[in-house]
């Protein structure tokens, strides 16, 4: 009974829909989290009977399966949240962090001051190409396109560096990495730097944080259709189990 | 009699292929860009039967000896559409299909979740260029917009190409979401930023699940009746 697997197959797939929809649900409220889309697709068919003389042949598929998940870096709405720190980018790019061993990237925009005075993300990890603030800065100040000044009590500035944006080839093949923070990827093709506003880059806007772009609405029609999709392959099942029984009661 | 118990037989088959099929069409319920398989029910090895008249032998008829589940085109029905928001992927509507540059030649998919690859051309999920108005791999970026007749504008205003559509009336399906056929060229409405929808449906597929199954339950009975028959047969000649 071949149709049970396949529908087996089908079900599990369904589960995989609804596992990656829970995760966009849960991080509905992740500063700088994008939606994952999961890519289901159908699996490979087998012929069951070649085409002969007196039959044309029938191959039969062995199901679904979801074989990757990839982001989907629309644009997610901007907070205010007043803090110097929270920097959010409109348009596109990413942010590029100086991760241990390699640089990585991310939408999500809340950095603090470490005690080194560099601009770094939650992880710790330093954004790319800022000098460190003086230790008597009373404040930051970033420009639309990503310079950064330190604002010193003297009432002068100290200019620190241009913030500079990641674009890749095709973000979608970006690998997340947890956070809101991703790695680049064959697919993605390698990290160009970019100046913020040009080349097609986003601007910054200090004192913003972008939302996640998880959209409620979609996510629970997404569920309701792979429920319903679980459904009728749980039924599927259920009918070729009927018709194994059929079969064994030929023999009383 | 005997021919009674293979020919139910043969239809217990048919319908379990039938289901495989079904299953198949169930599991990719949410599979973008996926066709609805369809089976026909073949007849087949055709047997004439003959009556006895006096000393000759006269035809009385045919019947079928067997039948078999067999491969139907696919179903062209339109998927609808559904909205994602991926700059690349791209609907076409109506129930159109894109063309695609595969190793066999060129075959058609509704399956638009395209790619960029390392030489910029626009990609299928296998790494198949899609091909535009003239058969030419189209050229884009992320930053790519896509307008309602299928242009391909870049980010400087240029034209890349147009995206080539086609409508295919017995789609065969060829695997990995792309099909074959005759393929006519057609207009259409593209739609960036959305997927068309598998056009399986729940009840379609519900209906034939449970058409299947009765179907062959009346197959099994056609067996058990007839190793009846042929049972009572053999106890009325032990005398």
């Amino acid at each position: 009974m071949k149709s049970m697997w396949t529908a087996a197959a089908g079900m599990s797939s369904q589960q995989s829909l609804i596992d990656v929809i829970s995760n966009n649900v849960a991080n509905i409220n992740t500063y700088g989290f994008k939606r994952v889309q999961a890519d289901i697709s159908d699996l490979i068919y087998e012929q069951v009977r070649p085409a002969t003389q007196e039959y044309s042949g029938l191959s039969i598929g062995t199901g679904s399966s979801v074989a990757s998940a990839t982001p989907v870096f629309t644009q997610g709405a901007l907070t205010e949240t007043g803090l110097q720190t929270d920097l959010a980018i409109v348009g596109e790019g990413f942010f590029i962090l100086r991760a241990p061993n390699e640089d990585v990237y991310t939408r999500a925009g809340h950095f603090r001051v470490d005690p080194d005075g560099y601009l770094v993300s939650p992880e710790g990890w330093r954004l790319d190409d800022l000098d460190p603030v003086p230790r008597e800065y009373t404040g930051i100040s970033v420009s639309r396109d990503g310079r950064v000044f330190a604002l010193m009590p003297d009432g002068s500035y100290d200019d620190l560096g241009q913030i500079k944006l990641a674009r890749f080839r095709s973000p979608t093949g970006l690998i997340p990495i947890g956070n809101g923070v991703y790695r680049e990827s064959e697919a993605s093709g390698p990290a160009r730097k970019v100046d913020p506003g040009e080349h097609g880059a986003g601007v910054i806007t200090q004192g913003f944080l972008e939302r996640a772009n998880v959209d409620l609405a979609q996510e629970m029609v997404s569920v309701i259709a792979a429920q319903r999709a679980y459904d009728v392959c749980a039924k599927i099942v259920q009918v070729g189990d009927e018709m194994l029984q059929a079969a064994s009661n030929m023999k009383r | 009699m005997l021919r009674g118990v293979y020919t139910g037989a043969s239809g217990m088959l048919a319908q379990q292929h039938r289901l495989d099929v079904i299953a198949g069409n169930a599991a990719n319920l949410n599979t973008p860009g996926y066709l609805r398989r369809r089976t026909v029910i073949q007849g087949g090895f055709e047997d004439i039967l003959y009556r006895v008249g006096g000393f000759a032998l006269s035809p009385a008829g045919a019947i079928q000896n067997a039948n078999a589940a067999v491969e139907a085109p696919c179903d062209p029905s339109p998927g609808g559409m559904r909205e994602t928001g991926r700059a690349l992927d791209i609907a076409a509507g109506n129930g159109l299909f894109f063309a695609v540059q595969s190793p066999q030649g060129v075959l058609y998919t509704r399956d638009g979740r395209f790619l960029i690859d390392a030489q910029g051309y626009l990609v299928t999920k296998e790494g198949y260029a899609v091909l535009g108005t003239g058969g030419t791999p189209i050229r884009a970026t992320e930053e790519t917009k896509i307008l309602p007749d299928g242009t391909v504008l870049l980010p400087d205003g240029t034209t890349a190409g147009r995206l080539a559509l086609y409508r295919l009336d017995s789609p065969v399906h060829a695997g990995n979401g792309l099909y074959s056929g005759t393929a006519v060229s057609a207009a259409g409405e593209v739609r960036q930023g959305y997927l068309v929808n598998s056009n399986a449906d729940i009840v379609k597929e519900m209906t034939e699940a449970m058409s299947a199954l009765r179907v062959y339950e009346v197959s099994q009975r056609t067996v058990v009746t007839s190793d009846h028959a042929l049972g009572t047969l053999i106890s009325s000649l032990r005398g």
